[in-house]
């Protein structure tokens, strides 16, 4: 009699999305409450056993009680047990979000994971041994325990762990809380719910991150996804089916302009992002940083380019640290150079040459000019 | 630049060829009618320089002519430039575009086509360079101002006319804004500095608008971020404090720390008890030790009183022994003192007895001297009394002698003068008498008055004298003159006061009188030296002597005289030596007693030392004596209380005692001393103490356990984190924005800074000299007033007619055109000075003005046609007739065929 969970992690429930504004900021928080009903929905669906969700399940041990509420609410979309794991963003500390959480009041089939012992479900056909943080950041190995847990016969026994395995993630990925690359093997678990890492993550047959359910940054380390696992007999390796739960897709772009012609490239590019995976653009979050160095005429295209493209998307946020904006002759042109206005030209010009702050005052005013000069009825 | 002659076909109404020539070098008429296409010939010399040949926008479309599809506009424009003269052809609108330009009379080397013939249009007119057709006045620079159009001065392309054109400076600052710049640079300028208005105000100090709100939001988000990162590490430091506490409490029960400190109080305490107990045994050995060391005091103080006593007893029975023999020996020095001063008493007497004896000898013989001295002096001055007294009595009877005579010093004076004037008045008139000398012949008689005269002898007559001469007759002599009997009743006068003063003085004549005065004074001297003698010998007065006499009598009457004894010397000498030799006496006995005193105060001192030495020595001997018998009774009375022997041995007993219960206690505190009592004592506080603090520090950690958990309760659902995030979010887009808006700024900023210095230094550069030169001009036009320019700002400030200040209105349509002209005339002017020659074509430019203002826009126009060529278009050619310069008719340069 086989027995099957969702694995899920890192839903980060009340996270702020400060970086991004307006409105965008409102949907994206909503929608990683939609990714937990959505993981019920699954888990009711394809009648899983259980729900475990490996740490970082609130973004703050301050979380609001509205937070707190909505996340319960949206738990009700799966009757089963959710075993829920205190990660290093709310941890079991002495007065935290969990203690909260009791006091608004549990429903019977959330279970907090905040002690180090084993979680007995599905009629003893499954125990979860959890590790759960009580700090921030721990330096010793919280799973280390599992090797010493009774391990009663006839039980899929499953680890649910939150932290970084220092041998096996990639080099960017920070260090702290570690777990040991083989404890799976040395506690005799038949599979280790991992947590912290945002993506969807295989480190072994046993042992996975399932990442966050809803992307939450645009790191290209396939987010989005909830892990079905099914053990289809005890000690059996268990199948891994990701399935995909995320609303939003991010993604960070890099492009460099110098011409108009690279404008139109750029504005392609991003209507273009809504073909793979047939998803409307107002459901993809972009990170754009563009280099290089444009006229004037190209900056006002720019400008009305990005300025269309962020009312399609989700939210556009542009860096434009690197993009220069340098007069070019035609554009000086344009501006009708008779008298006074001429000699001011060339004084302006002038002081544009070089590099320092002073000269690029000066070029943003030749643009000023630039425009005014080309409506003049249009003032400001 | 001088434009030699316009070749235009299928250009706007001008359909068909039309071709101007004839231009002079200075002032040239070009005339039409309306509607003959005056305006159209401008353009197309406009066109033919301005506009690309190739450009298809609106305006070149334009200058197609109606109804006419497909019609090529051409423009031919001939005109000499820097002393070269070039042909430029253009066709517009249509394929093929055609523009040539080329040097008039060939040369390959100077001709150019299509763009290149543009390219090269451009650089010979100053005209910026690129694609576009330069179409509006204000685009085509310096040169399109020049042309000045129908009713262009008070067109606005667009403009408002505003309040600033009704003022002169107004007026000549826009027409030289046009020139400067076109209308749309201070336009430009407005704009720009609205904007600026718009984010800062006038000092660049205070934000406004947009930079305001950009600045108000970036320090709102800092707020917000420090606010919810004070109050996020706030949280965090409690929720740690909380942590810590509740592990101390955890390490509490785990170690157990309440019961063992109970545990220890308890073992402390019980060995605390051991030791109380050997304490008191203690405490009871050293309370009978002191008693048995008061009981030996006791019997050691009792016998010692004892002993004392005995010890005094003997000491005064010694002293009684020797004050005996101190009285004996005193008694034995009194006697002989006391005789001594009996016999010095003795002396003493006989010494005062023969002392008084003298001193009364002494007084006697001074009595003496006195009474002899007294009577001396009383027969001086009796006998100085007698002789003053009698000098007295003499000077009275001198005194009353002159009294008697009546003749004082004031009469004889009075007398004398009187004679001398009588003898005066004589004189004179004698002197006025008549003198006659008789001197008879015969010693024959002369008488007057029945006298004889004396012959020979001169007479003075003054009155009527008869004079009997012998022998004669009689004579009468008359002597003449009012004076002579004036000086006769004078004469007359004065020897009656003479007679008179003689008969006061009662004397017979003044001679007597003279006597009898003399006899005066002679009493009178005398009475006065009889005086002086009284005074000397009385120099107080008779009175005072008189009572000096007197009392030196008293005073003699009461000092009686000597004694019968002696006889009393009656001469001062003697009784002076006697007195002498009392004196000496009466020394000498004083002196005989002070001595005779002075032995007997000595012995006198003697005696009463003695005697006090014997007083003295018997108290002190019967005190002594007293004393010790008081003593041997009180010793003898204790003795018979308690023997001596029964004190001694009590002492011994007592002793016995002390030492025996001095060991007991000694015994008693070693037990104590080996059990440590101070540490145990100290250790039962220790163990106490702990145990206390350990209850306390549990209690409070409960209590602040459960503080900390209720505010973390509180605090901990606020969601700051999230916020947190959002907030710093916020804040980064607010930096952002802000530093766009501030850069935006600042950019704004610089470019009106720019551009107000560039057009401040244009109109420097022209203005000044455009105003110079046109206020000649000025006053051309408004005449009989003065113009009041500062030199700064060219503001006009006043304009003063007929001595009246008059305030700038608005001003006339005509006279705005004719600001117009004159402007640009002032500016080609400048130009042309500067090496710019330029062509000044007006259109129908001054329709406005009347018959005498163009008469004098007329010779201005012909001033400036010296230097400049000058085309004015006009539909009023008699206006012009007057001048003396090349007309063109419009009308007869329709030429009817093909162009050359």
């Amino acid at each position: 009699m086989s027995i099957s969970l969702v694995h899920t992690a890192d839903w980060q429930l009340g996270k702020a999305f400060g970086a991004v504004g307006g409105e965008a900021q409102g949907r994206l928080r909503d929608a990683r409450f939609e990714a937990v009903r959505n993981v019920g929905v699954l888990a009711r669906e394809r009648r899983a056993d259980a729900i475990v969700v490996a740490g970082d399940v609130f973004d703050s041990g301050t979380a609001a009680d509205p937070t707190l509420r909505r996340a319960l609410i949206a738990m009700e979309s799966f009757a089963g047990p959710w075993v829920l794991l205190p990660g290093n963003h709310d941890p079991a500390t002495a007065e935290g979000v969990w203690a909260r959480l009791r006091r608004l009041g549990l429903p019977g089939n959330v279970i907090v994971a905040d002690r180090p012992e084993p979680v007995v479900l599905a009629g003893g056909r499954l125990v979860v041994l959890p590790a759960p943080l009580v700090r921030n950041n721990e330096t010793d190995d919280l799973t280390a325990w599992f090797d010493t847990a009774p391990a009663p016969s006839g039980a899929v026994r499953v680890g649910l762990a939150h932290g970084s395995i220092p041998s096996r993630l990639p080099a960017d990925a920070d260090a702290r809380n570690p777990i040991a690359d083989d404890r799976c093997a040395r506690a005799g678990l038949d599979y280790l719910a991992l947590g912290d890492w945002h993506g969807t993550l295989r480190i072994d047959a046993r042992t996975w991150y399932a990442g966050t359910p809803e992307p939450d940054r645009a790191k290209d380390n396939d987010p989005g996804n909830a892990l079905l696992v099914r053990f289809d007999r005890v000690g059996a390796e268990p199948v891994i089916e990701p399935v995909a739960i995320g609303r939003y897709r991010w993604h960070a772009l890099r492009r460099a302009i110098h011409r108009s012609a690279d404008v139109a490239v750029l504005t392609d590019d991003l209507r273009a992002l809504d073909r793979p995976l047939d998803r409307p653009l107002d459901r993809h979050v972009v990170e754009l940083a563009l280099e290089g160095t444009v006229d004037f005429a190209t900056r006002a295209a720019l400008t009305a380019a990005l300025d269309d493209l962020a009312a399609r998307l989700c939210d556009l946020r542009v860096n434009e640290g690197r993009l220069a904006v340098l007069h070019s002759e035609d554009d000086l042109r344009q501006i009708p150079a008779t008298g006074f206005v001429g000699s001011a030209l060339a004084r302006l010009r002038e002081a544009a040459m070089g590099s320092d702050a002073q000269a690029g005052i000066a070029r943003r005013a030749l643009q000023i000019l630039y425009v005014e000069c080309r409506q003049p009825q249009a003032g400001h | 630049m001088r434009i030699r002659r316009v070749r235009i076909r299928e250009f706007r109404k001008l359909c068909g060829p039309v071709c101007l020539e004839g231009f002079g070098d200075g002032l040239t008429v070009i005339a039409g009618d309306n509607e003959d296409g005056k305006s159209t010939v401008l353009e197309a010399i406009r066109a033919a320089l301005f506009c690309r040949h190739r450009a298809s926008d609106e305006f070149v479309r334009s200058l197609a002519p109606f109804g006419c599809a497909g019609a090529r506009p051409t423009v031919e424009l001939d005109f000499d430039l820097n002393g070269v003269t070039w042909h430029l052809r253009k066709t517009f609108c249509h394929k093929p575009h055609e523009a040539l330009l080329m040097v008039a009379g060939g040369g390959a080397g100077l001709s150019f086509k299509g763009d290149a013939a543009e390219e090269e249009l451009s650089r010979l007119l100053g005209l910026p360079r690129g694609n576009r057709s330069v179409t509006k006045p204000a685009e085509q620079g310096v040169w399109g101002l020049f042309w000045v159009s129908q009713g262009t001065a008070f067109e606005a392309d667009g403009a408002p006319s505003d309040g600033s054109r009704t003022t002169l400076t107004g007026a000549l600052e826009d027409e030289l804004g046009r020139v400067l710049g076109g209308d749309a640079a201070p336009a430009l300028l407005t704009r720009i500095r609205q904007r600026c208005d718009d984010l800062f105000s006038e000092s660049r100090n205070v934000a406004r608008g947009q930079l305001k709100l950009a600045r108000d939001a970036k320090d709102a988000a800092d707020k917000d971020v420090a606010r919810l990162q004070a109050a996020l590490s706030d949280y965090q430091v409690k929720l740690a404090e909380l942590q810590s506490l509740r592990d101390e409490r955890t390490r509490h029960e785990r170690e157990q720390t309440l019961t063992q400190a109970e545990t220890a109080v308890r073992a402390a305490e019980q060995e605390q008890r051991r030791i109380d107990g050997l304490q008191q045994r203690e405490q009871q050995s050293v309370r009978e030790a002191e008693l048995a060391h008061a009981r030996y005091d006791q019997a050691r103080g009792a016998w010692r009183v004892r002993h004392d006593d005995i010890q005094a007893a003997k000491v005064v029975a010694h002293e009684e022994a020797a004050r005996a023999v101190e009285l004996e020996a005193a008694r034995q020095r009194l006697e002989p003192a006391k005789a001594l001063l009996t016999q010095a008493d003795s002396d003493l007497e006989a010494a005062r007895q023969r002392q008084q004896a003298a001193e009364t000898r002494f007084a006697d013989t001074e009595r003496a001297l006195r009474r002899a001295r007294l009577r001396c002096d009383l027969f001086t001055d009796s006998e100085a009394l007698r002789r003053a007294e009698a000098a007295e009595a003499a000077a009275a009877q001198a005194s009353a002698a002159a009294a008697a005579i009546p003749v004082d010093d004031a009469a004889i004076a009075a007398l004398r003068d009187g004679v001398a004037a009588a003898r005066e008045a004589s004189v004179r008139l004698d002197a006025a008498a008549t003198q006659v000398v008789f001197t008879p012949e015969a010693g024959q008689c002369i008488f007057i008055a029945g006298h004889e005269v004396a012959p020979g002898q001169p007479l003075r007559l003054a009155a009527e004298t008869v004079v009997t001469l012998e022998g004669f007759g009689s004579i009468v002599i008359r002597p003449g003159g009012e004076d002579l009997a004036e000086r006769q009743r004078k004469a007359a006068a004065a020897a009656a006061v003479v007679a008179e003063r003689i008969a006061r003085c009662g004397a017979a004549d003044a001679d007597a009188a003279e006597a009898a005065h003399a006899r005066r004074r002679q009493h009178l001297l005398e009475s006065d030296s009889e005086r002086r003698v009284a005074a000397s010998v009385a120099p107080q007065g008779l009175e005072a002597l008189r009572a000096a006499v007197a009392v030196k009598t008293a005073e003699l009457a009461s000092l009686p005289a000597v004694a019968a004894v002696e006889a009393e010397p009656v001469l001062t000498d003697a009784a002076e030596a006697a007195a002498d030799a009392a004196r000496a006496e009466r020394e000498e006995a004083a002196r005989g007693r002070a001595r005779a005193q002075q032995v007997r105060d000595g012995y006198a001192r003697d005696a009463e030392q003695a005697g006090s030495g014997e007083i003295s020595a018997r108290t002190r001997a019967e005190s002594a004596e007293a004393r010790s018998r008081e003593l041997q009774q009180a010793l003898a009375d204790t003795r018979n209380t308690i023997a001596d022997q029964t004190l001694l041995s009590t002492l011994d007993d007592e002793k016995a005692n002390v030492i025996a219960a001095d060991a007991l206690l000694a015994q008693a505190r070693d037990a104590v001393q080996s059990c440590a009592p101070k540490a145990v004592a100290e250790r039962l506080d220790g163990v106490r103490r702990h145990l206390a603090e350990t209850q306390d520090r549990l209690r409070r950690l409960d209590n602040d356990v459960r503080d900390r958990e209720g505010e973390l309760r509180g605090l901990g659902q606020n969601g700051i984190e999230d916020e947190l995030a959002a907030a710093q979010g916020a804040l980064q887009r607010a930096g952002r924005k802000l530093a766009a808006v501030e850069e935006d700024a600042a950019a704004l900023r610089l470019l009106y800074d720019t551009l107000r210095a560039a057009e401040q230094d244009a109109r420097r550069s022209f203005a000044e000299p455009i105003t110079r030169r046109m206020s000649p001009y000025l006053r051309t036009l408004f005449p009989g007033c003065e113009l009041d320019f500062a030199s700064e700002t060219l503001e006009l400030r006043h304009l003063r007619r007929a001595g009246c200040d008059e305030p700038f209105s608005r001003l006339s349509v005509g006279t705005r055109e004719q600001l117009a002209v004159l402007t640009r005339l002032a500016f080609a002017e400048l130009l042309s000075e500067r090496g710019q020659p330029a062509a000044v074509i007006l259109d129908d430019a001054l329709v406005y003005s009347d018959r005498s203002r163009l008469q004098r826009m007329q010779a201005e126009l012909l001033r400036a046609a010296e230097r400049l060529q000058v085309l004015v278009l006009t539909c009023r050619p008699d206006d012009y007739a007057g001048l003396d310069v090349p007309t063109i008719r419009l009308a007869d340069c329709f030429v009817p065929d093909a162009l050359v």
